[in-house]
């Protein structure tokens, strides 16, 4: 399949911008849940657990390069592999999208505009997604990569805000309810990387492949930091029962924030960030989702695909009731089928480099 | 009595209408239709055939500024027909009558053909004369002008003639001969009305192709510039000049400039704009994708980087290609300024851009869905502003939005000495009685003027439109939705900024992709001594603008 290339750059922002959205939904809140004041060292220690997982990726990706997973199952076992790696991904893709359009509208119905039906809201993001997932990639990493300028430094505010003169004490004891729960029990929400499934499928969209270690480790990196910065500004602002709220906990820590007594909340502009972040992520999304259908069936173009699995996700999303059904997908849902989806694609990954081994893969 | 009879008659009585009435018919012709004369593709020896056809071609009869001067000239014994054609003001009528008429109605009548031999056999006396060309001999020895081409077809001598040069038949020969004596009036070349600059040249585009040419010919001073030209229109056959550096630009950019110039199925092509129109990559988006001045030195400036120049023949703009998002936010300015100074104007006109854009679609969004944005004495101020104003903010803002382009609008229609008027009873007065009337809220006088203000900071007049258009957008998506509806139109704004190409190069170059930005093409200027490359997006063949180290003077050779 013939794509145009982006750069490491425009890869990093590809891979960061799909796992910072992770976070702003809540990742970070599911994170002090489980974990309570050690879930910061938490998030530390699933972020080097997710390095660790790329590593071995990489090493497995090695004798494929320009390859994706999709070509991979295809080169491992045939059309049938491929079918059901394309219908996983899709799944996936499904998944990510109806929780991240699901939570910002019910979050935006909640905080600004309850008096705009749901459905226009759903619409309003599925149609900003659609718009701009019908361009070429390159076109949909030079949104996300304004974006990303946007994302990092309303974070960094936030973080000052809440470093400077609170109590420390809320980060100790430092491994939360027990060592078990911070480092054992809840290894689940590593789901906050499930921007690592976005790395079996990036290798034909890059420029130079040679660059795609070095593309995994800095968006790894860059999304624990941020991470690890929305954990600890969550910490050191709220008592562990506040993240139980409805409401998205980081949006909670930027209503706080004030610039003395002339700008007195700024929550809004957080919110519109937010918003264009999670549009990128949709745009994403949906890029992915159509080239995954176009390649396992063939068709000659994402168009027409486009308007049926925003069809899809349409329903999808009208079908969730409220934000606890969408907590329990998120939760019990989401985060096992990333897991399972990982272990899947790793699997075949592994069996093909092993293969490869024997008898070398001709790419002819 | 019969007064009376007369009115209700009138009233009542049906009169067919006997005044003058005009009307076209209705046209039924979906095609364009050649015309049935018949059409001569060459140039006929016979004269009277030639000057016929040219009459009926030009309605000779008709138009009477096509002059067509009838002459006998004698050379070598012989006396020729001829016949020279001209339009009347387009040429200059001493060089005709100086170089023209008299060396070939002067020359010496009793020249007689030069005998090489004589041979006497049976009392007949046999003369050898050299072999003589009538042709070359008018080309070489009896027209003394610096610009004449022979021309056999027709369709070529009547573009001659129409450009403003002169034609000559002459009897005996296929051919014709055109003869530069152009000498038509034209305005003269002066300061730029539309970008004004301080420190830069003084000089502006003129109508006349040749003059311009010319211009960026003694700024550019250099054997490698090319000056290309061709035609556009089949009616109006306008003359075109591609200009480039040789050893410069990129041969596929050369290439595809010239493609898309000469693909072209129009009749006519007047102005810059039109052409440009049809030769942008995307049609329908409202982006300007070429940089079209009328300053030289600007245009000489982006030759040297690298790219096309595009003049056209009774246009005093010229289309630069590629024009990439940077170039609408500099002014030709920027370079004569240090960098310090150049990048603090670029940041003030990208804040400019930003609220000519965005500003009232906020100030809707933050009243209306985010009041918790303003702090709270404003947002008192805004409210107690509002109070005695009976209509919806979205009706206010409209108006007000509206009414200040109708204000800009007239400003331009109407002549030059009374356009300040409008706009001093249009903005003060009219904006006064409103406030005052509290048909609007004085803090929204506030946003719109700043609005406004910011929408003429803008340097490029086409992306002033842009702006100007979309400004309504935001506005009407930051009514119905807050700042949803403005993340919404931005997000799918910069998709459509981001899949924009302008003859092959990303419209958000060098940013989006990345690409270097020690040149000249950047939105914040390096000091002139660090910019030694030229953009890579032009894929250049002399990538380096200058030498390592420029400032040589700063490191003496040992």
């Amino acid at each position: 399949m013939d794509y145009k290339k982006i750069s490491t750059i425009e890869a990093i922002a590809l891979i960061v911008v799909i796992m910072v959205n992770q976070v702003l939904i809540s990742v970070a809140k599911d994170i002090i849940i489980d974990t309570a004041s050690g879930a910061w060292l938490h998030t530390i220690f699933i972020s080097i657990l997710a390095i660790f997982l790329f590593l071995a990726m990489n090493k497995l990706f090695s004798k494929f390069l320009n390859l994706s997973i999709i070509d991979i199952s295809n080169f491992l076992a045939g059309k049938v592999l491929k079918s059901i790696v394309c219908i996983a991904l899709i799944g996936f893709f499904i998944l990510s999208a109806t929780i991240i359009i699901g939570n910002m509208c019910r979050y935006i119905h909640v905080i600004y505009l309850s008096n705009i039906s749901i459905l226009y809201l759903i619409l309003t993001f599925l149609i900003a997604a659609i718009v701009v997932a019908k361009h070429d990639i390159t076109v949909i990493v030079k949104n996300n990569l304004m974006g990303l300028y946007l994302l990092f430094i309303p974070i960094l505010i936030l973080f000052g805000v809440s470093f400077f003169g609170t109590n420390f004490s809320s980060l100790f004891p430092i491994f939360g309810y027990s060592f078990k729960d911070t480092f054992l029990t809840h290894d689940t929400n590593i789901y906050a990387f499930s921007g690592l499934i976005y790395l079996f499928l990036i290798n034909p969209l890059l420029n130079d492949t040679t660059k795609y270690k070095k593309i995994g480790l800095i968006s790894i990196i860059i999304s624990s930091l941020y991470l690890l910065l929305t954990v600890v500004s969550l910490l050191l602002q709220f008592p562990f029962s506040y993240a139980t709220e409805d409401l998205f906990s980081i949006y909670l820590l930027s209503r706080i924030l004030s610039f003395g007594n002339f700008l007195e909340r700024v929550d809004a502009l957080y919110f519109f960030l937010w918003i264009l972040s999670s549009f990128a992520y949709l745009s994403i999304i949906f890029f992915f989702l159509t080239d995954t259908f176009k390649q396992m069936t063939m068709s000659s173009s994402r168009t027409g695909s486009m308007y049926a699995f925003g069809a899809i996700i349409l329903g999808f999303v009208i079908s969730i009731k409220d934000i606890t059904d969408l907590r329990f997908l998120q939760r019990n849902v989401f985060s096992y089928y990333t897991i399972a989806l990982f272990i899947l694609l790793f699997s075949i990954l592994l069996i093909s480099y092993l293969k490869s081994k024997k008898k070398p893969f001709n790419s002819n | 009595m019969n007064q009376i009879l007369d009115l209700l008659k009138n009233i009542f009585v049906y009169r067919e209408n006997k005044d003058y009435e005009f009307s076209l018919p209705s046209n039924t012709i979906n095609e364009n239709t050649e015309s049935n004369e018949v059409e001569y593709k060459n140039i006929h020896p016979t004269l009277s055939v030639n000057l016929e056809y040219l009459k009926v071609k030009y309605n000779a009869l008709i138009s009477r500024d096509i002059k067509f001067r009838e002459f006998i000239f004698s050379s070598h014994g012989r006396e020729y027909n001829a016949c020279i054609v001209f339009i009347d003001g387009m040429v200059d009528a001493e060089i005709i009558n100086n170089f023209i008429l008299k060396p070939l109605m002067l020359i010496d009548k009793d020249n007689k053909p030069k005998t090489t031999s004589v041979a006497i056999s049976n009392n007949i006396t046999v003369r050898k004369v050299k072999k003589f060309n009538l042709e070359n001999y008018i080309f070489n020895c009896l027209l003394p002008q610096n610009d004449i081409k022979k021309i056999k077809e027709f369709k070529d001598i009547i573009s001659e003639i129409n450009s403003g040069n002169c034609a000559l038949f002459v009897d005996t020969l296929p051919i014709a001969f055109s003869l530069d004596v152009k000498g038509f009036k034209h305005r003269t070349v002066s300061v730029p009305q539309n970008e004004v600059v301080v420190k830069g040249a003084q000089e502006a585009f003129v109508e006349v192709l040749r003059v311009n040419t010319s211009i960026l010919r003694r700024i550019i001073n250099n054997e490698n510039l090319i000056i290309e030209n061709t035609t556009v229109g089949n009616v109006s056959k306008t003359n075109i000049a591609i200009c480039y550096l040789k050893n410069i630009a990129n041969d596929e950019l050369v290439g595809e400039v010239k493609y898309r110039i000469n693909n072209l199925d129009v009749d006519s092509i007047i102005s810059a704009g039109e052409l440009e129109q049809l030769i942008q990559d995307e049609g329908f988006t409202s982006f300007p994708q070429l940089i079209s001045t009328e300053r030289p030195d600007r245009v000489a400036n982006l030759l040297f980087n690298g790219r096309v120049a595009i003049i056209i023949n009774g246009s005093p703009y010229v289309l630069v290609a590629p024009g990439i998002l940077v170039d609408f936010i500099s002014s030709p300015e920027d370079l004569n300024l240090k960098q310090q100074f150049s990048n603090i104007l670029r940041i003030i006109r990208i804040i400019a851009i930003f609220f000519s854009l965005l500003l009232p679609g906020i100030y809707i969004a933050t009243t209306i869905y985010h009041p918790e944005l303003i702090p709270t004495e404003l947002l008192f101020s805004i409210a107690a502003s509002r109070e005695s104003v009976p209509f919806p903010i979205i009706f206010e803002i409209v108006l007000m939005e509206v009414s200040f382009e109708l204000i800009r609008e007239a400003g331009l229609r109407v002549p030059s000495p009374i356009g300040p008027t409008i706009g001093i009873v249009g903005a003060l007065i009219l904006g006064e009685a409103a406030v005052n009337a509290s048909i609007v809220s004085p803090i929204l006088i506030i946003i719109v003027s700043i609005t406004a203000i910011c929408s003429f900071a803008v340097p490029d007049y086409s992306l002033g439109f842009t702006l100007r258009f979309l400004r309504f957008i935001f506005l009407f998506l930051g009514y119905i939705s807050g700042f949803l509806g403005i993340a919404l139109g931005l997000f799918i704004y910069f998709g459509i900024l981001g899949g924009l190409k302008s003859f092959g190069v990303p419209y958000l170059e060098p940013y989006f992709p990345i690409g270097n930005k020690d040149t000249a093409a950047t939105i914040f200027l390096s000091p002139i001594w660090l910019r030694e490359k030229r953009a890579n997006f032009l894929a250049t063949k002399r990538p380096k603008d200058a030498g390592n180290i420029s400032m040589l003077w700063k490191k003496p050779k040992d």
